[in-house]
């Protein structure tokens, strides 16, 4: 707590990530991505299954 | 912070630290100095042929539930059989699937703690109460459809397995759907690299599992021809997004990962035995006015899994190697910075 790191190089010389992001912001766009396709598919099967024979 | 001057010797590629400005290239077009050739990340502590095999019965489960509610609700009793057989499809992930879960995880403890919260940024959390929401629902319907089968009196059992599968669809869809995005969520370069267009991918291979083990033992021709085209249709999207996915992996630089052994499990029997056979399979079938062989449903299903599986160990391969993830984490690189970076474009161009 309370602590910070100067870093006195680029970033990739101490290992670590240059432009590091929260991997939770992935979440949402992934998540409604999958949902829209597997939505997608499904009206397509309303659809056929709704066909007459 | 580490110390350049420590006893490992620096290899040809890597550089020390006082240098590592010198050689940097701008960025997203990172090319290699990394400290000392280590990993920068951890790899991530799967098992991938037992959460592999998970994440495909966890599609198989969830696209049956959804597809046979689907089926039922449109078709009602014309469907029966159909609907049989994905209600007792959808007990493969509450039974078998959580069984390779606690296997992962080592003891059902580990597995009961992450009942004890909810958290909506992580999809592992909203990965583990979509299943135990899609297991209660579906086992529900699947044991109310066994009770009814088996035992005449029991027969308005039937309206509670038709009630149940409302909430096991809409649960089966997002238990279809999480786990790219679990995936997504975590610093390994091919998995964080594209997590639209792999969500993309994982959900329609899921229908397409879906549909195909619902076709296999099919009697009735219409609900065949349906599930066939169904098939398609998701492998069509799935080859879609497949493609956009590897032009992602060539841009951000993290292709390299699938250059090895299960960069050809994933092309050959990814996409291969589980996209381009099944679909080749289809076409013949049509032009030859005959039913798609079953063969072609269990290429798609086998198909998924290798994907599947071949996607984490890729993953693997990707965050164990520096220079992967050194070139993902350039600015320009990042999913959230090429959006932002394509917003910024768009302002400029708009008057």
């Amino acid at each position: 707590m309370n602590a910070f790191f100067l870093l006195t190089e680029r970033p990739e010389a101490y290992n670590l990530p240059a432009a590091p992001t929260r991997a939770a912001n992935r979440v949402a766009p992934s998540l409604l991505s999958g949902l829209a396709t597997v939505a997608g598919l499904a009206f397509a099967a309303i659809a056929l299954f709704a066909e007459k024979k | 912070m580490p110390d350049a001057t420590t006893d490992h010797q620096p290899d040809e590629a890597a550089i020390t630290p006082k240098n590592a400005h010198d050689t940097i290239q701008p960025a997203g077009e990172w090319q290699g100095p990394t400290y000392y050739g280590r990993s920068q990340l951890k790899q991530a502590p799967f098992e991938n042929w037992v959460v592999g095999g998970y994440i495909f019965l966890a599609a198989v489960s969830g696209s049956s539930a959804l597809l046979s509610a689907i089926a039922d609700t449109v078709k009602g009793s014309a469907a029966a059989a159909t609907v049989r057989r994905g209600r007792y499809l959808s007990l493969l992930a509450p039974t078998i699937g959580s069984a390779l879960l606690v296997y992962d995880l080592h003891t059902p403890k580990r597995f009961y703690n992450m009942l004890r919260i909810a958290k909506k940024t992580s999809p592992m959390s909203i990965g583990t109460w979509i299943l135990m929401t899609f297991s209660a629902f579906a086992g529900v319907s699947a044991g109310a459809q066994f009770a009814a089968d088996r035992w005449r009196s029991l027969g308005w059992l039937r309206r509670v397995a038709s009630v149940t599968q409302i909430p096991a669809a809409a649960a089966g869809a997002g238990l279809s759907t999480y786990t790219a995005s679990l995936l997504s969520a975590t610093s390994t370069p091919l998995w964080a690299a594209a997590p639209m267009s792999m969500a993309v991918r994982f959900s329609a291979s899921s229908i397409a599992v879906g549909a195909s083990a619902l076709s296999v033992g099919e009697t009735s021709a219409h609900t065949s021809r349906v599930l066939e085209t169904l098939t398609a249709a998701a492998l069509v999207t799935e080859l879609v997004a497949t493609a956009a996915s590897h032009e992602t992996y060539r841009r951000t630089g993290v292709d390299e990962a699938l250059d090895g052994g299960w960069g050809k499990v994933e092309s050959l029997g990814g996409t291969g035995v589980g996209i381009v056979l099944p679909l080749g399979l289809q076409i013949v079938s049509l032009l030859a006015r005959r039913r798609m062989p079953t063969v072609a449903a269990v290429a798609v299903l086998a198909g998924s899994l290798m994907m599947r599986v071949a996607i984490m160990s890729a993953g693997d391969e990707s965050a164990s190697r520096p220079e992967i993830s050194f070139r993902f984490a350039q600015p320009e690189n990042l999913p959230e910075n090429r959006r932002s970076r394509v917003r910024r474009q768009r302002r400029r161009v708009s008057p």
